[in-house]
């Protein structure tokens, strides 16, 4: 049997931690080298393999498939021989462990369909929406506008040039002063800024910046939600403009919640220092980390946060602990691209627990049953939600 | 249960026998699931596909050389499976659902995707040999995200114990790597590395 392939790159994935510790020997490096170069998809999995948020998404899911592991289970499945077996019995192996893997499907199927059963009946989703993938546009100054390749999700913009992270080209910059990344509802990409500053662009988001940052401060908008990861320039303070605030940072790690439908802009501090400045009446507060800052029309405060939470998104997670349905769809909205109805009185309820971003909306939407709320999505988009039946008969007792 | 050499496990493993198959199994389930991840969006059907590749393994003629041999065996056939389940799901979606990015993925693609499950996995079980206490400190600060001041706060010991703390698991963890400048690889790759 042949597993070369395979093989080669258990070996390489060795070279790769090795690499990330700066501790390759010269032959080694060569072979991974080279590996890297034959083509950009290897330079893309070297750099996830690379990249701090993967990494740590990756440990939350091993850790999560360790509990699920259960030999007993698959060996209720796969009949071990015993030390007499017989060649027929042998045979039939196969067949036996197809009916057995067979009938535990079935057993799932018909579990699942008598929880689904206990929802209510008229609960029948025609469509189902994936989770947003890898989408952005960028719009140049001077009026040029690129999509981004949905294959890649990073994109860095330097004196090169636009270009994708591991190098291929997007645009040339000319005569152009500054750049626009949105990300529609249902999209995120990653961006690299000309000073080196990582920005990770939640869906339906716009970020504006200029080619080349001034020499005393280095300038951007935004509207939607990011997470900054800004490089440090002592001399160079990182502005981030949003409706009405200004965040003023040297160097931190920050996440921004800015969305125009939200009446609240909040910022949430990881590491380092901010100052978060209210624009219409100037109260400027100083954010720890750990804090957050909540700016509405009615109130500008400070607080502290379940920073985890917080960055759940940028994590690949949800995380609905203590969220209204107003918020929760409001996450999955943008994250779905679905539009949301509430069709009659809806309760005051409050969520607990999340899932991975990678789910389908299907999957999320179950935890709606707890809530004794029903949905229908609807071909365009639109997912109703009102009350079920049952509970309102139960309510007018 | 634990095997004193990876030889005598590959040995009783060839020979089918269920004790060497459940450590096989205990060994690799999540790497696979990990990896069988990249094929399907949810972590039940990820699960499905590992254990359909460990069925096949040991249904499969048992000749291997060596446990990275057997390994990549596992690899293999995990990646038939989970192109299949793939193909079975694509004829059941409608055209709304086209557009994802995953149907962009080529063959090619999951293949090279075993350098990611195994680069990941070896990160996992190296974290997972430490001690208690300083992998809870590995998991507060690189894996969650914690400031030092929050874990400091979490824990009730003062900021200064809580970097020590840190230094000292990092440590560890090069000595479990059996590698040099671990610290390397979390501090620049988690705090300042690509996302």
């Amino acid at each position: 049997m042949d597993f070369i392939e395979e093989e080669k790159l258990i070996r390489i994935s060795a070279l790769v931690l090795k690499e990330m510790q700066g501790r390759l020997t010269g032959e080694e490096r060569i072979f991974l080298d080279s590996w890297l170069k034959e083509s950009a998809l290897h330079t893309q999995i070297y750099q996830r393999c690379l990249s701090g948020h993967k990494q740590r998404e990756a440990y939350a899911s091993l850790r999560y498939f360790e509990t699920q592991r259960n030999f007993d289970g698959l060996k209720a499945k796969i009949a071990f021989p015993s030390k007499t077996r017989t060649v027929v019995l042998r045979r039939l192996w196969p067949i036996v462990a197809a009916a057995s893997v067979l009938i535990a499907i079935s057993g799932i199927w018909f579990w699942n369909k008598g929880a689904n059963q206990q929802l209510n009946e008229r609960l029948v989703s025609i469509n189902d929406r994936l989770p947003a993938s890898n989408l952005a546009t960028i719009t140049l100054s001077d009026g040029r506008q690129y999509q981004l390749n949905k294959t890649e999700n990073k994109v860095v913009i330097d004196s090169g040039g636009i270009h994708y992270s591991h190098g291929d080209q997007v645009a040339a910059i000319n005569a152009a002063v500054s750049a626009k990344i949105e990300t529609p509802r249902g999209g995120t990409y990653d961006v690299t800024l000309p000073d080196g500053t990582n920005v990770k662009l939640n869906a339906g988001t716009i970020l504006t910046y200029p080619t080349v940052f001034a020499k005393d401060k280095r300038e951007v908008t935004l509207l939607g939600e990011a997470y900054f990861e800004v490089a440090k320039r002592k001399d160079q303070p990182f502005i981030v403009h949003s409706k009405n605030q200004q965040v003023r940072v040297l160097g931190t790690h920050f996440n921004i919640n800015a969305y125009q439908t939200s009446a609240k802009i909040k910022t949430t501090l990881l590491e380092g220092k901010v100052t978060v400045k209210e624009l219409n009446r100037g109260h400027q507060v100083t954010l720890l980390p750990g804090d957050q800052a909540v700016n509405s029309a009615a109130n500008f405060s400070k607080r502290a946060v379940n920073v985890q939470q917080e960055m759940a998104w940028v994590y690949g997670k949800f995380n609905f602990d203590g969220k209204s349905l107003r918020e929760v769809m409001d996450e999955l909205s943008q994250w779905y691209a679905i539009d949301v109805v509430y069709k009659g009185d809806i309760p005051e309820v409050e969520f607990f627990g999340g899932t991975f971003r990678t789910s389908k909306l299907s999957t999320i939407l179950k935890i709606l049953k707890d809530q004794d709320l029903s949905y229908q999505l609807t071909d365009d988009g639109k997912l109703i939600i009102e009350k079920n039946a049952s509970n309102i008969r139960k309510g007018g007792q | 249960m634990n095997y004193t050499s990876e030889k005598q496990l590959l040995e009783e493993f060839l020979k089918g026998e269920e004790r060497a198959c459940a450590q096989v199994y205990n060994r690799y389930f999540s790497r696979i699931c990990l990896y069988a991840s990249s094929f399907v969006d949810e972590s039940k059907e990820a699960e499905d596909i590992a254990e359909e590749g460990f069925i096949r393994l040991w249904q499969g003629k048992r000749n291997f050389e060596s446990l990275a041999h057997l390994k990549a065996a596992l690899y293999q056939t995990t990646r038939r499976i989970g192109l299949n389940y793939q193909t079975a799901r694509q004829r059941r979606l409608n055209r709304i659902d086209v557009y994802t990015a995953q149907q962009d993925q080529n063959q090619n693609s999951y293949l090279q995707d075993i350098v990611y499950a195994e680069a990941m996995a070896e990160l996992y079980e190296a974290i997972q040999k430490l001690p208690p206490k300083a992998r809870e400190i590995i998991q507060l600060t690189y894996l969650e995200g914690n400031s030092n001041q929050e874990v400091a706060d979490l824990l009730h010991i003062s900021i200064q114990t809580v970097k020590n703390q840190k230094m000292r698991a990092l440590s560890l963890l090069r000595q479990h790597l059996n590698r040099e400048s671990f610290s390397y690889l979390l501090s620049l790759a988690v705090f300042f590395g690509k996302f």
